[in-house]
């Protein structure tokens, strides 16, 4: 899949309440790895799909959202078809990998459902969220 | 500013009316006083200081001089006054600076000093200038003085670990109190268009502003505290250098000493590699989602594989038979059908519902990329596991360093000479105090982020409860515009400070290059974020404490010579015993390469500093010389030209 094909909906949404914590997790990373455990946005998007599947939830986006970066940023090599996979598993129907922003819908409803769980992991338990998140790595 | 000459009368040792010219030429801008110690050069030096600014005379006793003292009747006036003539921007200036006083006995009482400041029009018309002290202050500002009018005897000082003078001199020589100024004033500005808005606007918006305000006096005390700490971990970085320096001089403890900066030196270097692959474990785990999709993917290669074992995929034959039946009217068993009819409808359908060239391609990729990401992962899996491990082993390294760091630390403690335990007790609580600073600052830090993050919510809060409110609408934009505005400047000033930093640094560093004669040896010199100079010689090893007292003082001045070059002041550089510490090599290259590196230059020199070597380099540009002649029987001084 390619941004021409993705056109309009080649961005990523998410509510506007859950912004300050994609900030939050990367905000100042390169500085205090310890504590902005991501180095992009979109891996934050990654993980909070993954806590989403973890604990098969999907929740649609409610209003006001935000767009926060393009699909381009997603790696050809892993992020995407991680992404098209998960679509495919949901759908169970690989006509899905034909259309793009239904597959990023399900993304974005994953990531929705899990960023709030996956932000409490990290930031609110005890210890830096790098090695919370290195905990959730290996768990 | 370009000084042009001086008349002095009565100040110190110079008893009556003496004068001397500067130079000012391009070409030979120099001109050098010389005179033997106590001869004067130092009271002169204190003469042009003081009556620009009034400074430089803290501790050198009475001003008035003393014959003039003597030659006035008891209870009769006496006066000493010095008047510096000067250029600045296209007009002259004369800068008259007197001291009245009274005699009694062989003492002057009842002092008053004034100081008068003309300005000449280019039509020759003279005004007495209203505001004298600020106009001083525009031409050449009174913080910014002692980097251009300097001691050479205080030279030495600015190398010192963490000194403050060196960030108050890029302060000052980058005028950035100025801008701080300004981001006040905006600051203020935007307080008051909110207090207006809190006056008119509804409940939500006032409480909303209230808490932006109370969010920004939080931030404004941290600042504050912030810089606070800042100077106090600068000072105990100095105090803890000073004490070890001390140790290391002491023959009961130099070896201990030494021993633990060796562990101070190995655990930099663990401490680092600690970070390094601190950023490693990061890079790696933000990719190591994928133990949470394995179900998903397996799920979507079951999908896959169905669909093959279908036939559905590959399915670019199945899509070509079918558009050529449809194509021929002709079904597979033979039978004829028109566009329209049921085989015809069942045809289409099926070519509707069968993947195309695309979908192909695309479940293809999907199923060998998802077949490589299994193994990738299990390959990330275990470099993280590497960087894990090797992180867990230098934290042990680490620990088992600080172990042998405090046994050293209680072996000098316990020392038996009570100086070496109790300078080690000082620099232990110091140290102390020192880490506890930087955990204050990081926290300090931490408080700072999550108080923008709070003011950028109350912001977004605000914005729309303004919406809501059209009357307070217009205000509104004013004080974000004012706020913009101050933030505008703080960021604005923050990397203008960085960026002064770092080209003082990189032109400290081509100066000191120039001066210092084992240049080959000097790799780098480096001013770090607290302004701590520091040179790094071949090897890439800090070397600043290696440093001869000479070669200190070649780096200050290469550190004066790269502000003044940057400060786009026009100002001369005034120096008292510049060349004291320095000889051979390094005084031929510094008297070659200083009237250069400045628009006027004036020495004050001993006869010592003026030898063969910076005769020969600075006579060729010296526009002026003079002579500082002691007499003995009167104990008064005498400026005398000199040929050149």
């Amino acid at each position: 899949m390619d941004t021409q094909e993705l056109k309009e909906s080649d961005r990523v949404s998410i509510e506007n309440v859950v912004h300050q914590y994609y900030k939050e997790l990367t905000d100042k990373s390169s500085q205090d790895p310890e504590g902005a455990p991501f180095l992009l946005m979109k891996d934050v998007f990654m993980w909070a799909v993954a806590i989403g599947i973890r604990n098969g939830t999907r929740q649609p986006l409610s209003r006001p959202t935000s767009q926060i970066f393009r699909w381009d940023q997603f790696s050809q090599d892993s992020d995407v078809p991680a992404l098209k996979a998960v679509a495919v598993a949901e759908t169970g129907d690989v006509e899905i990998l034909l259309d793009p922003p239904a597959i990023l819908r399900i993304a974005e409803e994953y990531a929705n459902a899990g960023i709030r769980e996956l932000r409490t992991e990290l930031s609110e338990r005890e210890g830096r969220p790098l090695w919370n998140l290195l905990s959730l790595a290996r768990s | 500013m370009l000084l042009e000459r001086i008349d002095i009368t009565n100040f110190r040792q110079y008893h009556g009316i003496q004068s001397a010219e500067f130079a000012t030429d391009l070409q030979r801008n120099v001109t050098v006083f010389h005179g033997l110690n106590g001869a004067g050069k130092s009271s002169l030096f204190a003469a042009i200081n003081w009556c620009l600014y009034a400074a430089a005379v803290d501790g050198i006793g009475e001003l008035i001089n003393k014959q003039a003292i003597q030659n006035t009747a008891d209870g009769d006036s006496v006066v000493a006054d010095v008047t510096v003539y000067f250029r600045h921007e296209d007009r002259r200036y004369t800068a008259k600076r007197q001291l009245f006083g009274v005699r009694s006995g062989n003492a002057c009482t009842n002092q008053e000093t004034t100081f008068t400041l003309v300005r000449f029009n280019a039509n020759g018309n003279s005004e007495t200038v209203q505001n004298p002290i600020a106009v001083m202050n525009s031409v050449l500002a009174s913080n910014v003085r002692p980097y251009f009018f300097f001691d050479g005897e205080r030279m030495e000082d600015l190398t010192k670990a963490g000194n403050e003078e060196v960030r108050e001199a890029v302060r000052n020589v980058m005028r950035l109190p100025m801008l701080e100024r300004a981001e006040e004033h905006l600051g203020w500005v935007a307080s008051e268009y909110r207090r207006e808005i809190k006056r008119q606007g509804s409940g939500e918006l006032e409480r909303l502003v209230s808490e932006e305000d109370e969010l920004r006096a939080k931030k404004q005390y941290c600042v504050r505290r912030k810089e606070e700490i800042r100077t106090e971990i600068v000072f105990a970085r100095q105090r803890v250098e000073e004490l070890s320096q001390r140790l290391r001089d002491s023959d009961g403890a130099k070896a201990l000493q030494q021993r633990r900066d060796e562990i101070n030196r190995t655990l930099s270097v663990w401490e680092r590699q600690q970070k390094d692959l601190t950023r490693d474990i990061q890079q790696a785990v933000n990719r190591s989602y994928h133990r949470y999709l394995a179900v998903p993917a397996q799920s979507a290669l079951s999908v896959l594989d169905q669909k093959r074992e279908r036939g559905e995929i590959p399915s670019g034959v199945r899509e070509q038979v079918i558009r050529d039946l449809l194509d021929a009217h002709i079904c597979i068993c033979g039978r004829r059908f028109s566009e329209g009819d049921s085989t015809y409808d069942h045809l289409h359908a099926r070519l509707k519902t069968t993947s195309t060239k695309q979908m192909e391609t695309e479940t293809n990729t999907l199923a060998a990329s998802i077949r490589a990401l299994s193994l990738a992962a299990e390959g990330q899996k275990s470099a993280l596991e590497t960087s894990c491990r090797l992180r867990e082993d230098g934290k042990a390294e680490i620990e088992r360093l600080y172990l042998q760091k405090s046994d050293v630390d209680h072996e000098l403690r316990d020392a038996t000479s009570d100086d070496i335990a109790s300078l080690e007790r000082l620099r232990s609580d110091i140290q102390a105090k020192l880490e506890r600073n930087i955990a204050n600052q990081a926290a300090n830090d931490r408080t700072i982020a999550d108080i923008d993050a709070k003011i950028a919510d109350v912001q977004r809060q605000k914005k729309l409860a303004e919406d809501k409110e059209q009357k307070v609408l217009l205000l509104g934009r004013s004080e974000e515009l004012a706020q913009k505005a101050a933030d505008a400047v703080t960021k604005l000033r923050e990397e203008f400070f960085e960026d002064t930093r770092k080209n003082i640094e990189a032109s400290t560093k081509q100066v000191f290059s120039r001066l210092a004669w084992k240049q080959e040896h000097f790799q780098d010199v480096q001013i770090d974020e607290n302004f701590r100079i520091e040179v790094t010689d071949r090897w890439g090893t800090p070397t600043r404490k290696e440093l001869s007292a000479g070669e200190r003082q070649i780096l200050s001045l290469s550190f004066i010579c790269a502000m003044s070059n940057l400060s786009g002041e026009e100002a001369p550089l005034v120096m008292d015993t510049p060349f004291g510490r320095l000889s051979g090599n390094h005084l031929a290259a510094v008297a070659e390469s200083l009237p250069s590196l400045t628009k006027q230059l004036i020495l004050f020199v001993t006869d010592r500093e003026w030898d063969e070597a910076s005769r020969t380099n600075i006579e060729p540009r010296a526009g002026r010389q003079y002579c500082l002649n002691f007499d003995r029987s009167s104990g008064c001084t005498q400026i005398v030209e000199v040929d050149n």
